[in-house]
């Protein structure tokens, strides 16, 4: 069938056959249609074949297309290969960060850790200015003199005093001499305020040494710092966690 | 059957609720898979392809209307068929027109070399008419005229499923239908009175 109608005009008549015209368009088709003959019988044939195709038997389904489980196990398993290759991903970024913050801003990390052994160290004097008290000796008292190569003893002659180096000499026992002054390894308590130590000199191989109550130099970091290296701690956990999800993101990958 | 809550059920990864979504729309998406495919065989094989991709990407599934989205899977493994097995040409039969993207119609594409269907064939059902006419139509003149005029969605329907705008449905089912008309002429013994050309009729 020849037609020389536009593909505007057809599609005009095809949408009014549908009823899919805005009401100006549908006025216009319908003025159209009783104007001409064309117009009018390529509708009716529009409409015959319509007709026909909706004349066709529906079929059913020549079986049931529901899923089962073994249709789909790669499916889910694959669904884990992105988990675990984002979560690389963040553990990798995480492990940057620490390492950078690490970097650009040691002072952050390293006074948090200079802190601590000074942190430390306030309640336990805060606990022998408590004893002082208890005692009966005034805060006035003379401060303690640091014997080198000797313990210094309070005056119940048990707690250990100050720094000094040298090893514990327990043949020495310092007692009070009446007719003289008061020794100040025999009186007074270590205070509150660590600049009322009077510190002896150490020996030339000893000079700048950090050293321990027993005159023993410092071997290791737990000696002499209680605190752990957090950020060190941080780095080596996010760095493993993003070998072990990479590693299992490549393995899903492979396998599933 | 709440669609909504199966819907969401199997987004949450519960086979049995995408099942029942399944047994709710397989005769429709068998029958378009069959009218695209023309082969019965062919046709379960999409539908089955169909409803595992269905599955696999329920979450692109954005609201509105879940037939629409079902018969898009479809239409999609039905392509897919239609091209791995070289029956739907990359090339178009005709030139294309450069303003809308979509073939242009000449006389020459009424014309054929063919034996006439009459000769070559002694006695066709109506059915078999149609289908042979569907098949001379390009898949996406087939899919729109199958998804309006046999399914019956609406054409906003259509539009979402093919993913096309609604004024280029508008007119690929019109031009569908011109030529389904054209066809089937061929087949004018076969066809019911009422469905012969009104000249044909007066005669």
């Amino acid at each position: 069938m020849k037609n020389s109608l536009s593909l505007r005009d057809l599609t005009l008549i095809s949408s009014y056959l549908d009823d899919r015209l805005s009401p100006a368009d549908k006025a216009k088709v319908e003025a159209r249609l009783n104007e001409e003959d064309l117009f009018r019988t390529t509708l009716e044939e529009m409409r015959s074949t319509r007709q026909m195709l909706r004349s066709l038997p529906q079929r059913r389904a020549p079986r049931n297309f529901t899923l089962s489980p073994e249709m789909l196990p790669r499916q889910h398993r694959l669904r884990l290969q992105p988990v675990f290759g984002w979560s690389s991903l963040a553990a990798a970024a995480l492990t940057v960060l620490i390492f950078a913050g690490t970097q650009w801003l040691p002072g952050a990390f390293s006074a948090s850790r200079q802190a601590a052994p000074m942190l430390a160290a306030a309640p336990e004097m805060q606990s022998a200015a408590t004893d002082a008290a208890r005692n009966g000796v005034s805060a006035t008292a003379i401060p303690p003199l640091i014997i080198w190569n000797s313990q210094s003893y309070d005056a119940s002659g048990s707690n250990v005093l100050g720094m000094g180096g040298g090893g514990p000499d327990t043949s020495f026992a310092p007692a009070p001499q009446p007719s003289e002054e008061p020794s100040f390894t025999t009186k007074g308590l270590v205070t509150a305020n660590p600049d009322d130590l009077i510190l002896g000199i150490a020996p030339a191989d000893q000079q700048g040494m950090e050293l321990t109550a027993k005159g023993e130099p410092v071997t290791s970091p737990s000696e002499s710092s209680s605190a752990p290296d957090v950020p060190r701690i941080l780095e080596i956990v996010f760095g493993s966690l993003t070998v072990i999800f990479a590693a299992l993101a490549v393995l899903f990958r492979k396998r599933f | 059957m709440d669609e909504a809550a199966l819907v969401k059920a199997a987004l949450l990864g519960e086979l049995d609720a995408f099942n029942r979504l399944v047994m709710a729309y397989q005769d429709l998406a068998f029958n378009v898979a069959f009218r695209m495919m023309g082969d019965e065989d062919e046709a379960a094989d999409a539908t089955q392809a169909a409803f595992i991709s269905a599955y696999r990407n329920l979450g692109s599934f954005r609201g509105g209307s879940f037939k629409a989205w079902v018969l898009r899977m479809v239409t999609n493994c039905c392509y897919d068929e239609l091209r791995r097995k070289h029956r739907h040409p990359t090339s178009p039969l005709e030139p294309i027109n450069e303003q809308d993207g979509e073939e242009i119609d000449s006389p020459a594409w009424i014309a054929s070399d063919e034996p006439l269907p009459e000769d070559t064939l002694t006695v066709i059902e109506l059915e078999q008419a149609i289908q042979h006419c569907l098949e001379g139509l390009s898949a996406e003149f087939r899919t729109v005229v199958v998804l309006v005029d046999l399914q019956g969605l609406d054409y906003d329907e259509v539009a979402q499923s093919v993913h096309v705008p609604l004024g280029t449905i508008k007119s690929r089912l019109a031009r569908a239908r011109l030529k389904l008309r054209d066809c089937l002429h061929g087949f004018e013994e076969l066809l019911p009175i009422e469905f012969r050309l009104e000249d044909e009729r007066k005669q």
